[in-house]
């Protein structure tokens, strides 16, 4: 059998926390959305940015799920490159599953208007902008590209350990910082804003691309070198 | 005989500190091994290496005549089972062997199933919730189950019982006839293994200091009793590893080449003969003296 797909059954063997809770997550605070929109009766109706929970959840996921398995893998004599390519794999179809329901739930919110009270869940206007395939690709390449985000951060700390991990982190918000500064006294921030308020959802998500293909080819590196 | 690991100087070092110091040995086919030494000797280090979970920082390492690392034609004939092996948090005792026989080419689940009966595993329960010595049990049914052409166990029963413990024996061995491969045990429990092991390597201080058949290794010393004078008139110019004296009787472990000449020396002061145990021997080579057999 294909070693990668064994490592893609062994991650959806925990269904609990990769399917199921996410979910649990993500309705949980849409329920409570429910109950106070019931409530409020807002006349224009109301916006809630709960939907993001799922995709700060993957995030999560993407760095939770290296720890978790990698040694048990390479215990039982995964290869380095199979287990890049099973967990890899696993996250985009995650992503991929879960774009698809959060865009059937937003065709159902629109078509009830907002299940009868005017809520607006999953269906974000800015986000759908005309049509649903296009709002599925806006959630599918966000999603990926946080998981994946999630994934190098894991990935990082498994080459590099404690020290190394604190070391880039420090250095990515000094540079944070030096840019901001840069940009605050040289350059113009509206500029910036102006930049992004000009762009549709999907063409931010289609930029997330070239993220998600160094991401991951920066995970596979750094899997490469790390030893149990 | 074919070799299945070859490894010619292996070293590592992490930092300034070095673990394994120009280690070489072989495994041939099918020959129960111990890998035996004190805490921190090494032996892990060595078998990590071997498993490519770790990286050699010098030497040559051949396994089934290739590289191990990213190898799954060697990687895939490995099972290499470790007391300190995770599994992930949700995991309960029946996904651990239905993953594990996704990465056994020779897994054998009815022979799981029978051995989770005898170890009473509950195969529904939580890996993390299981007690030390279940925890271990859940390696050693992999570890068996696997059929893997090199199986290691490294320290395999920590908070196993006695009764545990030669079930595991008995059904090692026993598969081993029916289904023979090379085994690698890496233990403390030196006596309790004496029995299956065919060879014995040990590491001490990254070195491996002795690479013997265990034949060959108990025919090294010999113990003798008698009274206090006739065995003290034998150990004259003697290397003598261990002494005990009970009234005017003495016992006296003695290394050398256990040679027909030494034992018919022995025999001629009246001295009775017998064969000294593998623990006491390793303890000896290992430095432990200050140390008693008992305890290691």
């Amino acid at each position: 059998m294909n070693r990668s797909t064994g490592v893609m059954r062994m991650h959806l063997r925990d269904k609990f926390s990769y399917l199921i809770l996410p979910w649990i997550i993500c309705l949980g605070s849409f329920a409570i959305n429910l109950i106070v929109g019931g409530l409020v009766q807002e006349e224009k109706g109301f916006y809630s940015g709960g939907i993001m929970s799922i995709f700060i959840y993957m995030l999560v996921t993407g760095i939770v799920v290296v720890p978790q398995t990698i040694p048990f893998a390479l215990g039982l004599g995964v290869r380095r490159s199979d287990y890049f390519a099973g967990t890899a794999s696993t996250l985009t179809i995650l992503s991929f599953i879960f774009s698809a329901m959060l865009t059937l739930f937003s065709w159902v919110e629109a078509t009830t208007s907002g299940w009868g009270i005017k809520l607006g869940f999953f269906h974000l206007p800015y986000l759908f902008n005309g049509s649903h395939i296009q709002e599925f690709f806006v959630f599918f390449l966000i999603m990926l590209v946080m998981s994946l985000c999630g994934f190098i951060i894991a990935c990082f700390h498994r080459r590099f350990g404690k020290t190394g991990t604190f070391t880039m982190f420090i250095t990515l918000f000094l540079l944070g910082s030096l840019f901001s500064l840069y940009m605050t006294f040289y350059a113009d921030w509206m500029a910036v804003f102006h930049w992004f308020g000009d762009k549709t959802a999907l063409d931010l998500a289609v930029r997330t691309i070239p993220f998600s293909i160094i991401f991951a080819a920066l995970s596979y590196l750094f899997l490469r070198r790390s030893a149990v | 005989m074919s070799r299945i690991v070859e490894v010619k100087g292996l070293t590592k070092v992490y930092g300034n500190f070095e673990a394994v110091k120009d280690v070489t040995f072989t495994l041939e086919e099918n020959k129960i091994y111990g890998l035996l030494g004190r805490n921190g000797a090494g032996k892990t280090t060595v078998m990590h290496m071997i498993t490519a979970q770790q990286f050699k920082t010098s030497g040559e390492l051949k396994v089934f005549g290739e590289e191990p690392y990213e190898n799954n034609r060697v990687l895939s004939q490995i099972c290499f089972i470790k007391e300190s092996q995770k599994y992930p948090d949700n995991y309960r005792v029946i996904d651990v062997l239905e993953v594990a026989a996704m990465f056994f080419p020779n897994w054998d689940q009815a022979f799981a199933h029978e051995l989770i009966e005898e170890f009473r595993l509950p195969l529904k329960r939580r890996v993390k919730k299981l007690s030390r010595g279940m925890l271990s049990a859940v390696g050693i049914i992999v570890g068996l189950a696997s059929r893997a052409p090199l199986t290691i166990f490294d320290e395999p029963y920590l908070g196993l019982d006695a009764v545990a413990r030669e079930l595991f024996y008995k059904r090692l061995i026993e598969d081993y006839a029916e289904h023979p491969r090379t085994v690698v045990l890496s233990t403390h429990l030196i006596d309790e293994v004496s029995q299956l092991l065919e060879h014995v390597m040990v590491i001490d201080q990254g070195k491996l200091i002795l690479n013997e058949d265990t034949e060959v290794l108990r025919g090294r010393a010999i113990s003798v009793g008698g009274t206090t004078a006739q065995v003290e008139e034998f150990m004259k110019g003697r290397n003598v590893i261990h002494r005990e004296s009970f009234g005017g009787l003495l016992t006296a472990t003695v290394m050398g080449t256990g040679s027909t000449d030494d034992r018919k020396q022995a025999e001629s002061l009246g001295l009775t003969i017998a064969p000294v145990s593998l623990q006491q021997l390793i303890v000896h080579l290992t430095g432990g003296s200050v140390r008693k057999a008992g305890e290691a």
